[in-house]
């Protein structure tokens, strides 16, 4: 392996390790403040790729107005997708009903944005164009980057510094870390558990639609961006449920892993992620970052 | 004033009826005698549903274009559709619910080679002739009596790619690209036996294979773009084929590219946009053509449907048309047998996409086309007969 394939390989195992970790992020996000496993997570990537598709190649808003606009939707679907998928079932006595109803929001998402922009893959303009309106190229030496990579990976690492700050070092990320823990104690301190649960929502739906509309140029517009939370899944599993950092990590090294196997076993990619979580699993089931629940103890 | 109302009434009803008996006039049917029910399985729902829409518009032009003119032995056809979705429990599940019917006389498939040699061993035994759209030669070798093709084998398509990447594009090491699909995989195979029949050696780093519902080909770009192939053969199915030319011209390769049918067409052509400009494809079909059959059936989809055909659709369209006339040659439209058995009688029956003779085997394609992406429309440069 020459030096160029090396960091070409590297910049696009980094750039889908941090759409991975937007997916992954939210997961645990949402397994925090609700307990539920979202396995629409990657729908809703797809649905933030199709509304900016819409809003920019449709309705050709400028950029400005664009991200506000979108930003907009991004935050109503956050608040649809909670009002429609769990909050009506948070009661149930079946607990797994939340989670089999992001199941089948995840089947409702692909048939909506098929009836709605069609079922044909959509194309979105890169980011960085040349004059001529194709997709920009950094060059540095011999080595050819292209720059929606280089810059999938900046936005991502904004996003999750901004997040991470929201939760980890924001008093009202404590309220919602508080709500999340206890929500009856929560509320008799006076922390209102629906709107801290709305904003978590709220708050996955712009980190993981932002990676929808990142991704957007590179692979087009389709109904299969959702089946990118598989590799998110496995992130989560590799860095350590439940745990942030973790899923930072884990999600870039399936990024680099997914990357660097197609060098010998590009038909297999999928099967080398998936052999390396099956190891973590039965070598270190915790996870990187993940605690024994016997240390716990 | 009342007779004025009186009039007035009378007008209006007089108007009334003219329009009624003008409309009757205009939708005027031929009289039929009985129906004849042909199934078609096609993604109506799911990620492929845009290959289906295209498959519906091309069984449904050719149901109105024989039922406008007739019918079948003056009887009607109904078209009855069963959704394969994309995936295979679907896919299998339709054909169950068609072959399970005994009205249905006949049944033009899926363009999924795995999804009907699934089906093979039902179809089999509920001995209903089945027009496959699809391509791999494992339809045929299955060795049903009942499964039928349209559209060139894997072993054809394998040595006319290798003649055009070697004749045309100038090709001595090509990198192949292939999606792990059975049906792409035994193309791939197909063609890298060609190419070695032809004295080249595919060197196996060259050999690139991933799975159908792949979207990142950074990865393997970066290798192309490092390695000494000189050339770039992808062998893929419609919906990668899009993806694949944007993320080609984005990486940058000035190599010489070609794909199999899937590059031709429109769905890769309409996603893609420009950066399909350039691909030379082996394709079974392509709107561009110029003559014949082709040429009805492209102007009539175009007429209808406002845009250009694609595969899918000629396939359907080919299929019901084949039904058609083993239907004809059987003097029949209830005995399936008959109708299959007549299938075997088919010569030089000239359609949309080939001419079609039973030459052997169950497939009864004869040609295909080698084409070059220009100004978005997939020109035609060559059709080759190549049997």
């Amino acid at each position: 392996m020459n030096f160029n394939v090396f960091v070409a390989l590297t910049v696009n195992g980094l750039a889908m390790g941090v759409i991975y970790a937007l997916l992954a992020m939210g997961l645990i996000l949402l397994i925090r403040a609700v307990g539920v496993m979202n396995f629409a997570q990657g729908d809703l990537l797809m649905l933030g790729a199709y509304i900016t598709c819409w809003l920019t190649v449709d309705l050709e808003l400028p950029f400005w107005l664009m991200v506000l606009v979108a930003l907009l939707c991004f935050a109503v679907v956050g608040l649809i997708f909670m009002f429609s998928v769990y909050w009506p079932l948070r009661n149930a006595s079946y607990p797994a009903a939340t989670v089999i109803a992001t199941m089948g929001a995840s089947m409702v998402l692909k048939e909506l944005v098929t009836l709605l922009w069609g079922s044909l893959p959509r194309s979105m303009p890169s980011l960085v164009r040349t004059e001529d309106g194709s997709a920009a190229v950094l060059q540095i030496g011999s080595i050819n980057l292209q720059w929606q990579y280089v810059l999938t990976i900046l936005v991502g690492i904004v996003i999750m510094a901004l997040v991470f700050f929201l939760f980890e070092k924001m008093y009202v990320g404590k309220m919602m870390q508080a709500a999340a823990q206890d929500a009856y104690a929560a509320s008799m301190l006076g922390i209102p558990t629906i709107a801290t649960i709305a904003v978590t929502y709220i708050v996955v739906v712009i980190m993981v639609s932002v990676g929808g509309y990142m991704i957007a140029p590179i692979f087009m517009v389709s109904t299969t961006l959702g089946s990118l939370q598989l590799r998110a899944f496995a992130g989560v599993v590799i860095g350590g449920f439940g745990n942030i950092k973790g899923a930072i990590i884990g999600s870039l090294l399936v990024g680099l892993i997914e990357s660097f196997s197609t060098l010998q076993f590009s038909s297999y990619k999928d099967v080398t992620v998936f052999m390396v979580l099956i190891i973590f699993l039965l070598v270190r089931p915790q996870g990187i970052f993940g605690e024994r629940i016997a240390d716990k103890a | 004033m009342k007779h004025s109302r009186l009039a007035l009434m009378l007008l209006v009803i007089v108007l009334a009826l003219g329009m009624v008996s003008a409309y009757a006039e205009t939708e005027a049917e031929p009289e039929f005698d009985g129906e004849i029910r042909i199934g078609l399985i096609c993604p109506v729902t799911g990620t492929s549903k845009a290959i289906g829409d295209y498959q519906q518009n091309g069984f449904n032009l050719a149901m109105e274009e024989i039922n406008a003119a007739g019918g079948i032995l003056g009887k009607k056809i109904v078209g009855v559709i069963a959704d394969e979705v994309d995936n295979m429990q679907s896919a299998v599940n339709a054909h169950m619910l068609l072959l399970s019917d005994d009205s249905i006389m006949g049944i033009v498939g899926s363009t999924y080679s795995v999804y009907t040699i699934a089906a093979i061993p039902q179809i089999t035994e509920a001995g209903v002739p089945y027009i496959a759209g699809g391509s791999s030669s494992g339809i045929t070798d299955e060795g049903s009596d009942y499964v039928w093709m349209v559209r060139p084998t894997d072993v054809y398509q394998g040595q006319v790619l290798a003649d055009v990447a070697i004749e045309v594009l100038g090709m001595q090491n090509p990198a192949i690209m292939y999606s792990t699909q059975s049906s792409l995989m035994a193309l791939q195979e197909r063609l890298v036996a060609a190419l070695q029949e032809r004295g080249i050696e595919v060197d196996p780093g060259n050999l690139y294979g991933f799975p159908e519902e792949e979207q990142n080909y950074a990865p393997i770009f970066a290798q192309i773009q490092n390695s000494d192939a000189d050339g770039l053969i992808c062998l893929t199915n419609v919906l990668p084929a899009s993806i694949i030319c944007q993320q080609f011209e984005i990486a940058g390769i000035d190599l010489p590219h070609m794909g199999q049918t899937s590059y031709s067409g429109a769905v890769c052509r309409e996603n893609a946009g420009s950066a399909a400009d350039g691909w030379y494809s082996v394709a079974d079909w392509t709107p561009e053509v110029t003559e014949g059959v082709a040429k009805h059936f492209e102007d009539a989809y175009r007429a209808k449907y406002g845009a250009a055909s694609d595969l899918g659709a000629v396939c359907a369209y080919d299929g019901l048309y084949l039904l058609k006339a083993a239907c004809e040659i059987a003097n029949t439209t209830t005995d399936r047998e008959a109708i299959n058995n007549a299938l075997y009688e088919i010569s030089e029956l000239e359609g949309a996409i080939s001419t079609y003779t039973y030459l052997g085997d169950h497939n009864l394609n004869t040609s295909l086309y080698v084409t070059r992406n220009e100004d978005g429309l997939a020109v035609m440069i060559d059709k080759i007969t190549y049997r």
